[in-house]
């Protein structure tokens, strides 16, 4: 084997244009899967980020209005609970976590110096941040219980909202003349779709709000728990809200849950589709550049007919021919994959660091693609080679020496 | 004792209507030792023979035994094993590896043998040294002249010390003080004890051998013992 391979290195070398030329095809192929395939990862990593709300099992509930009469009640009553109505779901064993949310569109929102500025509140308890997957910018805090039960006046704010009203952490703005201090600045997303109007909200305490509004909440977000299914919880969810505000527990208009599932799948679906379009793309270059090793190995075998007779008639089985050119193959596709990955990290280093628009996300190169690149340039190299080197064992060694070259 | 024993060995070719017979039941037995010359015309069907000879081509029909072996029936695969370690072949046109050096050329059928890398490279060496190569020994083919070229390819041939030599026009290509050099090298060999079969058109070189084989249109016609060489083949070929 040893000797087979340092042969087989010294007769690449004699060939060197023609083994270049091999190399040069694997490496282009396998840097059209990777790059390809990296784009469409860093494309759908950002994208889903943006999504990742959606994606997550987090369930909305927004009281609306029935659309049903029930038991002597007529249809069209305006439904809505109160913070402790809602917190009573907090006992049932299908939910793990819950945040009631109040909201304000019209408050007056200014600067310290009364300049008005385009944000709206909303009043949250302490695991709103975390079940919103709202990042924060470093330095800011989150909103805590003892926020809450002190009543503080402070703010976390939209990043947006901080550039418009040239507001850092430590500033104060004010809120229907209320003076709040920023204690928390969101963090801008990496590109992607921005979801609503989150850039521009200020998320202050929700008994502040209750303290400065008489509201109602709009709104709850539940985390299921472990094994409960987004269907099964929304049936709960509307079967305990049907039971306290006496409405048809068919009635779906009473209590809005929004269901995602299928526009996330939908989403997915075509993400991971564009994703496998850069791939295929990728493996049909890789499927050209090993056509032209196989090309180049059939060449190499009618070139070198003479010399497989002289090895045939020195000894040689048509297995050790068979062998060689395998092998030579196999170098020559190793060669081109070890470079063309190299080569991809190289590229997509380069691509990240020259700054792409923020909508293509970063490119990375999976462990995913890797793998893949490599079984079809396996798959791809063993076809190639395989063909060609069968053709020089079955050689006749009085016919191969008596070709002229 | 007999290392080769022919019986009515044919070797027959179709192309269209045409057919011809390059051998033509070829019966002949070679012993041990043998120093031997194949004489002919052009054409005549001498190569076939020695192909045969060397397994290098089956034949249409016929009985081969070598070293007590029938080797007729063989597979390709245990044609290979035989012409790898029975059989030294030297060809008119050397056929060497161009991309290697002479002592990689020689090394080569010891590859094939499975030998290691330091017997291979001592045997190699050996070898190269015994046809006076050696101090040419990483010179590649394009960089030796034909004479040398010849001498790595006996060298090659016998690397793997062989039961016989086979030689096609070993001298052909080669201007006379090559060829000379040649013939002397092969009458070595013959004093060694090597069984050599040699086919030739230099009578000089049939000259140094112990026994002529004449063919004609695939047919052995002649096979005469010389003994001792030079007056004997004067006399046949005033005949
Ligand atoms: N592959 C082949 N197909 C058809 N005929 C062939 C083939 N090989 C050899 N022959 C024929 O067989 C006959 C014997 O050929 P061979 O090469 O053995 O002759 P030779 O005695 O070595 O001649 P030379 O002295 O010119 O080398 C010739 O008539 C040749 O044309
Ligand atoms: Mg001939």
């Amino acid at each position: 084997m040893r000797p087979m391979l340092q042969q087989i290195v010294q007769m690449l070398f004699a060939h060197r244009l023609r083994s270049l030329l091999a190399v040069t095809a694997v490496v282009w192929g396998i840097v059209s899967v990777l790059v390809l395939m990296a784009l469409g990862e860093g494309f759908y990593q950002i994208n889903a980020k943006s999504f990742s709300l959606l994606m997550s099992d987090t369930q909305l509930a927004l009281p609306e209005m029935t659309s049903k009469p029930w038991q002597g009640l007529p249809a069209r009553r305006e439904v809505s609970f109160t913070e402790p109505e809602f917190r009573l779901l907090e006992k049932q064993s299908a939910i793990k976590a819950l945040s009631v949310v109040f909201q304000k569109w019209d408050a007056a929102v200014t600067d310290i110096t009364g300049h008005t500025l385009p944000g709206y509140i909303r009043g949250v308890d302490n695991n709103y941040i975390a079940m919103r997957k709202i990042k924060l910018a470093s330095g800011s805090r989150n909103i805590s219980t003892r926020d809450i039960n002190r009543y503080s006046r402070i703010a976390v704010i939209g990043w947006q909202l901080a550039q418009q009203g040239g507001l850092t952490i430590g500033d104060k703005l004010r809120v229907n003349g209320v003076p709040f201090l920023v204690a928390g600045i969101t963090r801008q997303s990496e590109g992607g779709m921005s979801m609503g109007r989150e850039d521009n909200q200020v998320l202050i305490p929700s008994s502040t709000f209750t303290e400065l509004w008489n509201d109602k909440p709009v709104q709850i977000m539940v985390t299921p728990a472990a094994g409960i299914s987004g269907v099964v919880l929304r049936k709960n969810l509307l079967s305990f809200f049907a039971s306290q505000k006496h409405f048809d527990p068919s009635d779906k208009r009473a209590v809005w849950l929004p269901d995602f599932s299928q526009d996330v799948k939908f989403f997915t679906t075509l993400l991971r589709g564009i994703q496998l379009f850069l791939g295929a793309s990728g493996a049909m270059t890789l499927a050209v550049g090993a056509l032209g090793v196989a090309n180049i190995m059939f060449l190499s075998v009618t070139e070198r007919t003479r010399e497989i007779g002289v090895r045939l008639a020195i000894g040689a089985s048509p297995n050790n021919i068979l062998v060689q050119f395998l092998l030579e193959g196999g170098v020559l596709v190793s060669i081109g994959t070890a470079v063309g990955i190299a080569l991809s990290y190289v590229l997509i280093l380069l691509l990240n660091q020259m700054g792409l628009p923020d909508w293509l996300g970063s490119p990375v190169i999976s462990a995913d693609a890797v793998l893949m690149a490599l079984s079809v340039t396996v798959v791809l190299a063993l076809l190639a080679s395989f063909f060609p080197a069968r053709r020089a064992s079955n050689l006749i060694p009085v016919i191969a020496l008596s070709a002229r070259v | 004792m007999s290392l080769v024993q022919l019986k009515d060995i044919s070797k027959h070719y179709q192309s269209g209507d045409e057919h011809v017979y390059a051998l033509d039941g070829v019966t002949l037995t070679i012993k041990k030792g043998e120093f031997l010359s194949i004489l002919g015309p052009s054409g005549s069907g001498k190569s076939t023979l020695m192909n045969v000879l060397g397994c290098l081509d089956k034949p249409t029909a016929g009985f081969y035994q070598l070293d007590d072996h029938d080797v007729s029936s063989f597979s390709s695969k245990e044609l290979a094993a035989v012409r790898n370690s029975k059989i030294g072949f030297v060809f008119q046109s050397f056929n060497l590896l161009e991309y290697a050096t002479a002592l990689e050329n020689v090394m080569l059928p010891l590859v094939y043998a499975g030998v290691n890398l330091r017997k291979r490279r001592a045997k190699a060496a050996e070898l190269l040294e015994r046809v006076g190569l050696g101090d040419r020994m990483s010179h590649k083919p394009n960089q030796l002249s034909g004479g040398q070229k010849q001498r790595v390819a006996i060298a090659r041939a016998l690397v793997n010390d062989p039961q016989i030599i086979l030689a096609d026009e070993p001298t052909g290509a080669l201007d006379s003080k090559s060829g000379a050099e040649i013939e002397a090298l092969f009458s070595e060999l013959h004093h060694e004890g090597r069984t050599l079969i040699v086919v030739t058109h230099d009578i000089s070189l049939a000259r140094r051998t112990k026994r002529i084989i004449n063919i004609k249109d695939g047919k052995v016609v002649d096979d005469e013992i010389l003994e001792p060489s030079s007056t004997i083949y004067h006399r046949r070929e005033g005949d």
